[in-house]
């Protein structure tokens, strides 16, 4: 009761202190609110270039492991197309199942039109008549055996095969079917290793097979027959994709 | 003596002075106050408007990095983008105030009503030059394979 009737004012004294912490208080609070109730919200999440570069890379190789599976020797060439739609049908059904876990809409479609229709690939970096026509096929080559089946050209076309020493020039002026073996490459270009290149690859097509192993002893093989089409159509919620590649086959 | 009594002397203390001292001290002192929230809230607004527009840019350049890389890549490997479309949403307002958004190849440029500014370099091969405003939230980021053009529409 003495408090009460005390005169001295430590009440207001009291009072005041928590007025002034609570005005601190307040201010810093507010301030606080003031800020997040400005703010944007979210800036959008990371877009889905990853998924749509993964599906070119997968699905191209699936077309060309596809084309390598039904071609290989053996298998009944009568079969061929029909065995190629059923691996990639597979493929496509268990894509569009893996991908719509993720909220996202994959289909795939292939175009075998240039395959059905023997229509060989030009001899440019991507196998179609717009790509690179100067280009290097491979590089630090121990040995090799080249197949070359040139069915149509437009002069000039080579194929150099350059080594430290020495460059070796193959001209093409008419359609023909060679093969060029590690020997006569090591005759030519004297020393190992060697680059081989295609010189004007747009002017030619037809099929290549190149096998061998490079100077570290791994092997290799780059070839092509056809240029395939695929197509794949992508779609979430906010996204939609219809893109083509051509693909080449069988490497 | 004289100093004890000029402390206890009540002559000239009135009570209708001291009202209106009393009471034109806490009018000054709360309009000190709330002068001084409003200055507060001024800071805060453009400083959080600043804030969203950098959240807000740095977004949208991804999307249109990520648009512009996969139409590279598909160029890379001589394929065709038949179709890619990104939908996106933008808030109608920041902080109360409305705003618009300006993408060239190097820059995407924010500025609202206020005089709040915000730049976000970036770079796209691609060619874009397009501006939009927050009052129509909704928007696609489109490209155009024709032209190499990457475009916006509502």
């Amino acid at each position: 009761m003495g408090i009460i009737e005390n005169e001295r004012a430590q009440f207001m004294l009291l009072a005041g202190f928590i007025i002034a912490i609570g005005l601190v208080i307040a201010t810093v609070m507010l301030n606080n609110i003031i800020f997040e109730s400005n703010m944007a919200g979210e800036a959008g999440g990371d877009p889905i270039k990853y998924d749509l570069v993964n599906l070119m890379r997968i699905s191209g190789d699936e077309i060309k492991s596809a084309y390598r599976n039904v071609t290989a020797p053996g298998q009944n060439p009568a079969l061929k197309f029909s065995n190629f739609t059923k691996q990639m049908q597979n493929f496509n059904e268990n894509l569009s199942i893996i991908y719509a876990l993720h909220g996202e809409c994959v289909n795939l479609s292939w175009d075998i039109s240039n395959w059905n229709t023997t229509r060989y690939a030009n001899f440019t970096e991507n196998g179609t008549a717009n790509g690179a026509r100067n280009w290097t096929v491979i590089e630090n080559v121990k040995d090799s055996n080249i197949t070359v089946n040139v069915t149509t050209i437009s002069p000039p076309f080579n194929i150099s095969i350059n080594s430290s020493t020495k460059s070796w020039q193959i001209n093409f002026t008419a359609p023909q079917n060679i093969t060029i073996n590690s020997a006569q490459i090591i005759a030519n270009v004297s020393v190992t290793p060697y680059t081989i290149s295609f010189i004007n690859g747009a002017n030619v097509s037809g099929r290549f097979n190149i096998t061998g192993n490079t100077s570290n002893n791994k092997s290799f093989i780059r070839a092509r027959d056809y240029i395939l089409n695929a197509t794949i159509l992508f779609s979430t919620s906010d996204t939609r994709a219809n893109i083509t590649i051509p693909v080449s086959v069988p490497w | 003596m004289k100093i004890k009594k000029l402390l206890t002397n009540e002559d000239a203390v009135s009570v209708t002075i001291g009202f209106i001292l009393m009471f034109s001290i806490t009018v000054l002192v709360f309009s000190g106050i709330i002068l001084s929230f409003y200055t507060l809230l001024d800071q805060s607004r453009e400083t959080a408007m600043r804030a969203s527009f950098d959240i807000l840019g740095s977004g949208f350049a991804a999307r249109v990095t990520s648009m512009d890389t996969l139409a590279n890549i598909t160029g890379s490997y001589e394929g065709t983008v038949n179709e890619l479309e990104y939908d996106f949403s933008i808030p109608a307002s920041i902080a109360g105030e409305s705003y618009s958004i300006n993408v060239t190849r190097e820059k995407i440029f924010l500025d609202a009503e206020n005089d709040a500014k915000a730049w976000i370099p970036f770079n796209s091969s691609d060619i874009i030059n397009e501006e939009i405003y927050s009052n129509a939230q909704d928007y696609t980021l489109w490209y155009d394979n024709n032209n190499n053009t990457i475009k916006i529409k509502q």
